[in-house]
């Protein structure tokens, strides 16, 4: 049984699915994932960088100098889309359960 | 616009400091550069910001002591355990050694109960031997059986009260030195991973230290120089340059930080603790600090221009 993934984790694995992203490309993709619902900040982006490369399911792509400073592109390892896909199946499980549940509730119950 | 770009480089490069050495290397350019990307305007850091850096810093140290990650591999830390320990705490035979000779002088041999820890040092000093030697089992069914002879004096010995307050330092360490024995790769591995000459460095350590305290008993200024001696050794042994040498020096230094505990108990209370808070204020304050410590960020002195490293 795999744990359910918190949401600013499910967020960033989400950011980084499609293509290979920095910092403040992570930080800005959540927030319009979520609808502008999640504002990650630095230290907890990169608290989490630091434990999902750890676990091997986010890599460095590559690194650029822009305007002299370092810009370091994540990527999505196949451990973590593996994982990621992993949550999507559980939480589309879940959503299913529930239209289910509701589309069984009689019609004008209100309490 | 560029001051007010500075001032805040300079606010936020402060607050980096506050993260692990190697999460400041590997991320700390990137940080500020993600940090200043979305301040926007600001001149300083806001609250939210600031409290969140504060809470992924702490995270981060967290992490590292638990987990024992960023660089620190806990095996490596206790492999240089196993080859130094058994040797550093024979230190802990100098009040004995103390009281031996003054039997010796006086041409008497020493009644048992005057040296009820003397078979214990015996026992440590053939478990060095084989931690030397890179026997690595034996010495470590010897470093058991020496740290329940600790355990003995602490708690049955007519001296037991020593062995829970200032001395309560060497039954940790052996306690730490049997651990290390039995779970870490061993002291051959623990001689490829500590400092120059490791053995001579933290034998010749002990000897000095003994010596002071044999010659100086009593002494405030042996006293100090003795344990000034004792942290400048082991920090060279186990070696200075790596965080794993650093970590295990930390490990040897338990007597010094049960000894500094006994001075300020002494100067700062004029009641005597029962027996209890005694014990956890010697065995539990040395244990926290082992965890703590190792992951305490460095002193933070560069300015405003310099990488975050």
């Amino acid at each position: 049984m795999t744990d359910a993934l918190r949401e600013p984790t499910f967020l960033i694995l989400t950011a980084l699915a499609a293509r290979p992203q920095h910092g403040y490309g992570i930080l800005r993709d959540v927030e319009e994932i979520s609808g502008g619902r999640v504002r990650l900040r630095a230290g907890t982006l990169y608290t989490a960088l630091d434990r999902l490369s750890s676990d091997g399911w986010v890599a460095v792509d590559r690194e650029e100098v822009v305007d002299g400073r370092l810009r370091r592109y994540y990527r999505l390892t196949d451990p973590g889309a593996a994982r990621l896909r992993t949550e999507v199946e559980r939480l589309r499980a879940h959503t299913r359960a529930a239209e289910r549940r509701l589309c069984a509730r009689p019609i004008g119950e209100t309490t | 616009m560029r001051d007010g770009v500075s001032e805040l480089e300079r606010r936020y490069r402060r607050l980096l400091a506050l993260y692990p050495r190697d999460h400041r290397r590997r991320h700390g350019e990137e940080m500020l550069d993600v940090l200043v990307a979305a301040a926007g305007e600001r001149t300083r850091p806001g609250a939210r910001d600031t409290a969140d850096l504060l809470w992924g810093a702490l995270r981060l140290h967290l992490r590292r002591v638990v987990a024992a990650d960023g660089d620190v591999d806990p095996r490596a830390v206790l492999a240089i355990v196993s080859l130094l320990g058994p040797v550093a705490i024979l230190a802990g035979a100098t009040t004995s050694l103390h009281e031996l000779a003054w039997w010796v002088q006086i041409r008497e041999v020493p009644p048992f109960e005057q040296l009820p820890d003397a078979p214990v040092w015996f026992v440590w000093l053939a478990v060095a031997a084989l931690a030397v030697l890179g026997r690595r089992w034996p010495a470590a069914v010897g470093a058991w059986a020496g740290t329940v002879g600790l355990v003995l004096l602490a708690t049955v010995s007519p001296t037991s009260w020593q062995w829970t307050t200032a001395q309560a330092g060497w039954v940790l360490l052996g306690a730490l030195t049997a651990l290390a024995l039995t779970v870490s790769p061993g002291p051959a591995r623990g001689r490829e991973l500590a400092g120059r000459w490791p053995v001579a460095v933290m034998a010749g350590t002990v000897l000095v230290f003994v010596g002071l305290g044999v010659l100086g008993y009593g002494g405030t200024i042996a006293g100090w120089a003795g344990l000034v001696v004792l942290v400048i050794g082991a920090v060279a042994a186990a070696g200075v340059t790596s965080r794993n040498g650093r970590r295990a020096a930390l490990v040897l230094l338990v007597p010094v930080i049960t000894t500094v505990i006994a001075v300020l108990v002494e100067t700062t209370l004029g009641f005597r603790l029962n027996e209890s808070v005694t014990a956890l204020i010697f065995f539990g304050v040395p244990l926290a600090v082992l965890l703590a410590v190792g992951g305490l960020p460095r002193s933070f002195r560069r300015g405003p221009d310099e990488p975050v490293t």
